[in-house]
């Protein structure tokens, strides 16, 4: 069911009305992830990955435009989906490690915060507060994308 | 449009206001279902007046109604009010309609709208009564349906014949009134029109659920089919039924085909197809039906409709269709802004903190990774090497001060830069034969924007420079060495042969390694075993190499004896070399916890590359899970760290009680046991192997303690012995290693020994990369009777690995007179500094991984005064 239907009374309130990600960092938190992390900069056209890519890094948009494109172009459902700043992507790959089912394309010059698995795990021996805190973020994105699947079952 | 507006856009009606007051639209609803009551009578007593006006009037109004607002008919609709009288009045029963009908109910909708237009030309268009009885039935079904089932799931959103065309004219409206069946929604149906109007179709369209979607695009797909195939046949009773029913059915098919290829063969998105062919259908709709309508009307009054009004009746049915296509355009610019913002608000990121770069990145230098297009910061002082790792970007490195070359890349545009080579990096570039074509990443200090590609022989690099040399005098001619032989053909040995080439173009140069492979970087051969990165890349110097500069190298060859009398070197073949000098740089063996622990197959060390493929080899083909590293130094940690990152449980005995307890103090070794244990390797210090057991498998190790610890291999990391025996049986006089003195001669001031085999007297063998390169140089300028003398060096040991920053530097315990400085606790990272005569004389780091850089580079610019200060504004306290 799309976000158009819900029938709750208070939709502000459903399950998927999702709070922002990493609401529950402490101070300082940021920029232990930030040292974890690498900023990754990209022109206007840059792919930053290709679909089938198995590269387990998760990003998150600081600036510019991302275009994510569906490796089928005929792929039914949301062929391209353009993100803003404060999205985050790939998270799929950065969880299971298989390929990607879409590639990323830059749109205008592109910054993003690149967190890689072999980072994250670094980051979780250091400061296993913060990775908890990250992967129960990033599945609960995950688990909302699923909930809303899981209703046209 | 902003995306709050284009969320208003598609706002359900839950969120609307109720601007009619319902006793109105309840007026209008018992009239209209007096009236459509009055229809169906007039139909049945005097069709011959009712039936031109239900098609000819009543009918062609609608679909346009539907386009402009068609909430407006759902408010009136005769069969909506009847389906909603039992809930007005409390006596549904309110059931929830089951799923199989849920699933069929837009299936049924369309047979019954495509049999209805099917039944026009043969009975229904003629034959009043029917009619009549059809719409009546109809309003009755709708009641029943009301009855039974909650919300308005009876008929008007599953079984009504006329949802389906609603949905398809009514896709995108102009005006949108309010649902006024629904005080509050009980969720009775999926994807409900009532409840939102305007986003209705993008859900059909692209629902998860291919059935669901694809009834609803088989319905838009064939509408143009059903309404042209209805039109371009006569409208009263065919003369072959069949054959109309046929002609009727192509038509049909006809459209869902083109539908179909449509959507298969092109990449125009779906819901602009459907939006299209809707479009199309309203079009051939008023295209026959717009003149009929001006017909009937003239009618009425017994006068005939121009001709010029019968165009224009169509011409209204285009622009309908054009309207229908725009709105429908807006509605999805609409769609496309609403999601993105719905998504946006529920995933994203704080984007203030993710616009604040790391404050390690203050720096304005960027560097651009060629291979990626990737660019990144990079924090100022930091080396070009630094900066690539912190982007995550992969590289192989070694020694990170630019002798061992692993890093090179090749620079292909902002060279300028780039601090310039020194005479170390040059050469070692020199011998890896990139000499004004590449630069070593860890000595490159970057100023400015760089692009690189970190395939240093890449293209379109660097424009080659020829290194003008002064010309040397050739030493060899002047000191009358002609014959020189290396034994060994690591770092030791192969910068002896780089040295003695640069000072002598004459002197004969042969090496002997029992190596099969050239010198290849070692300190990369524990990442081998979980990033097979190939050999090409653990190769630091060229195979040209040796022969563009006439060095021959006798691989997998044995030196068996050196007969010191007549200066030959014995080979295992048994061929002899004759030497002038000779030098040995046989380096070290791994120690072994047992004289036959390598005769079983799950018992490994790491000292070559060999080592490691064989590690990995044998984890791989029998699927190993669990691995025991005996020894927690300096390498058995890499090992142990190496084999978790494979994917192995690892187990690390250390028989001290401390890790690293030669290079670190207590509370740095607890915190790297810490880092150990939270990536998931079990540390088990204070233990003694006592005993191995199983037979050609090692199967437990036994601790002298008692517990037993299985596991699927086994890998000995107890240190490393010098290889004497060469020096031994030729009398050399040999202690720990061979006895050398500052000259790097041995007792036979014709042999000379460098790297971890020599025992320079009165210092320690430190067994680091910049030793053996300064003892080979020392080497060769006695060779050559010059003055050279080996200087004690305070080299930086640096764990290899990627999670932690670990550094040791020269005496961690402070001597008497000795300041000692240590970080405050608890601490992040764990720092100490001792300072004899105000200058820095040993030290320990453990902390994050690339926390470590500060304390390095001030050490290494030894600036004692200036270091302490900045240590302590960074938590030092004295002790």
């Amino acid at each position: 069911m799309s976000d158009f239907f819900d029938y709750s009374e208070n939709s502000h309130t459903s399950p998927v009305a999702a709070r922002a990600l990493f609401s529950r960092f402490q101070d300082g938190d940021w920029d232990k992830l930030r040292n974890f992390s690498a900023v990754r900069r990209f022109a206007d056209g840059t792919i930053i990955y290709t679909a089938e890519n198995a590269e387990r890094a998760v990003y998150f948009l600081s600036a510019g435009k991302v275009e994510l494109v569906a490796s089928n172009p005929a792929s039914f459902h949301s062929p391209k989906i353009e993100i803003s700043p404060g999205s985050v992507f790939g998270i799929l790959t950065f969880l299971d490690g298989h390929a990607r089912s879409v590639s990323a394309v830059a749109h205008g010059a592109v910054e993003t915060l690149m967190l890689e698995k072999t980072m994250f795990e670094r980051l979780a021996a250091w400061h296993p507060r913060i990775a908890i805190t990250i992967l129960n973020d990033l599945a609960e994105t995950v688990a909302s994308r699923l909930r809303q699947h899981n209703v046209m079952l | 449009m902003s995306e709050s507006a284009a969320q208003i856009f598609f706002r359900n009606f839950t969120k609307m206001e109720q601007r009619v007051p319902i006793v109105i639209w309840q007026v209008l609803r018992v009239m209209m279902l007096c009236f459509t009551v009055a229809v169906s009578i007039a139909l049945v007593y005097v069709p011959e007046r009712a039936l031109p006006i239900f098609w000819g009037i009543l009918i062609p109004i609608l679909p346009m109604i539907l386009v402009i607002a068609p909430g407006l008919w759902r408010q009136v609709c005769p069969m909506a009010f009847a389906n909603q009288l039992p809930r007005m009045f409390n006596f549904s029963k309110a059931k929830d309609l089951p799923d199989f009908l849920k699933a069929r109910a837009f299936s049924v909708a369309i047979i019954f709208f495509v049999s209805f237009v099917a039944m026009r030309a043969p009975l229904v268009n003629h034959a009043g009564i029917v009619l009549g009885i059809v719409l009546i039935t109809a309003i009755v079904l709708a009641f029943v349906g009301g009855t039974v089932f909650k919300g308005r799931s009876g008929w008007c959103g599953t079984f009504c014949p006329l949802g389906p065309i609603q949905r398809s004219y009514g896709q995108a409206p102009l005006v949108v009134v309010r649902n006024g069946f629904c005080h509050t929604c009980v969720g009775c149906q999926k994807n409900c029109y009532d409840f939102n109007p305007r986003a209705t179709v993008f859900s059909d369209v692209f629902d998860e659920d291919p059935r669901y979607a694809a009834q609803r695009r088989l319905f838009m797909g064939l509408l143009p089919g059903l309404v042209l195939g209805y039109f371009l046949q006569k409208t009263t009773a065919p003369d072959n039924l069949i054959t109309y029913w046929q002609t009727l059915a192509l038509f049909c098919a006809a459209s869902v085909g083109s539908f179909s290829l449509l959507l298969s063969f092109t990449r125009i998105d779906p819901y602009r197809i459907s939006l299209a062919f809707s479009a199309a259908a309203l079009a051939i709709f008023y295209w026959f039906a717009g003149p009929l309508f001006v017909r009937t009307v003239g009618g009425l009054f017994s006068a005939e409709a121009p001709a010029v009004i019968q165009i224009a009746a169509q011409a209204t049915g285009v622009l309908a269709a054009l309207g229908l296509a725009l709105s429908g355009w807006w509605s999805e610019r609409n769609h496309t802004l609403s999601k993105r913002a719905a998504s946006e608000a529920k995933f994203n990121v704080d984007i203030r903190e993710l616009t604040r770069l790391p404050q390690s990145v203050t720096g304005k230098s960027e560097a651009t990774d060629r291979e990626t297009g990737a660019s990144f910061p990079v924090a100022e002082g930091a080396s070009l090497l630094d900066a690539i790792q912190t982007a995550g970007l992969k590289i192989n490195y070694g020694c990170r001060s630019g002798f061992c070359g692993a890093d090179a890349v090749a620079i292909i545009d902002g060279a300028a830069n780039l601090s310039p080579p020194g005479e170390d990096e040059i050469a070692t570039l020199r011998r890896m034969g990139l000499e004004g074509k590449a630069r070593l990443a860890c000595v490159c200090q970057v100023k400015g924007p760089v692009t690189f590609d970190r395939n240093p022989k890449a293209p379109g690099g660097m424009t080659p420079t020829q290194i003008r040399r002064a010309q040397k005098t050739d030493k060899a001619i002047a000191s009358g060495i002609k014959k020189v032989v290396i034994v060994g053909n690591g770092v030791a040995g192969t910068t002896a042969a780089q040295t003695l080439r640069g000072e002598s173009l004459s002197v004969e140069i042969t090496m002997v390694t029992n190596e099969s492979m050239h010198f290849y970087n070692r300190m990369a051969i524990g990442r081998m075993i979980y990033d097979p990165t190939g050999m090409e890349a653990l190769q630091l110097v060229p195979e040209s190499w040796f022969a563009e500069n006439k060095v021959t190298v006798l691989r997998n060859t044995v030196a068996t004896k050196i007969d010191t009398v007549s200066k030959r070197l014995m080979l295992g073949a048994g061929d002899a070399l004759s030497y002038d000098k000779l030098i040995l740089a046989t380096g070290a063996r791994a120690a072994m916890p047992a004289p036959d622990f390598l005769s079983r197959k799950n018992a490994f060390v790491l000292r070559s590359v060999d080592d490691a493929q064989s590690i990995r080899n044998y984890a791989q083909s029998i699927a190993a899970r669990r691995a025991v590293v005996i020894g927690g130094g300096v390498l058995g940690v890499e090992v142990a760290e190496a084999l978790q990152h494979f994917g192995l449980q690892v187990i690390l005995l250390q028989r001290a009680d401390r890790l690293m307890n030669a290079q670190l103090d207590e509370t740095g070794s607890r915190n790297l046991k810490r880092y150990l244990e939270n990536i998931g390797i079990q540390v088990v210090t204070h233990v003694v192997v006592k005993n191995f057991d199983g037979g050609s498998l090692i199967r437990t190790v036994q601790l002298s303690h008692g517990p037993r610890v299985s596991a699927d291999l086994f890998v000995a990391c107890l240190g490393v012995q010098p290889n004497l025996l060469l020096a031994h049986n030729a009398g050399l006089e040999t202690g720990r290693g061979i006895s050398v003195n500052a000259a790097m001669q041995t007792s036979n001031s014709d042999v000379l020994a460098i790297g971890d085999a020599a025992e320079p007297k009165g210092m320690t063998m430190t067994g680091l990369w910049p030793s053996a390169a300064g003892q080979a140089e020392v080497a060769v300028a006695t060779i050559f009777g010059d003055q050279g003398k080996v200087a004690s060096q305070t080299n930086m040991l640096r764990l290899k690995s990627e999670g932690i920053d670990v550094y040791s530097f020269g005496d961690i315990k402070p001597k008497a007179g000795d300041q000692s400085w240590k970080a405050h606790e608890p601490a992040e990272a764990w720092w100490t500094l001792v300072l004899r005569h105000g200058k820095p004389a040993g030290g320990i780091f453990v902390g994050p991984p690339g926390s470590g850089k500060l304390f390095v580079k001030l050490l290494k610019e030894n600036a004692a005064d200036g270091a302490v200060k900045e240590l302590l504004a960074m938590g030092l306290q004295q002790t």
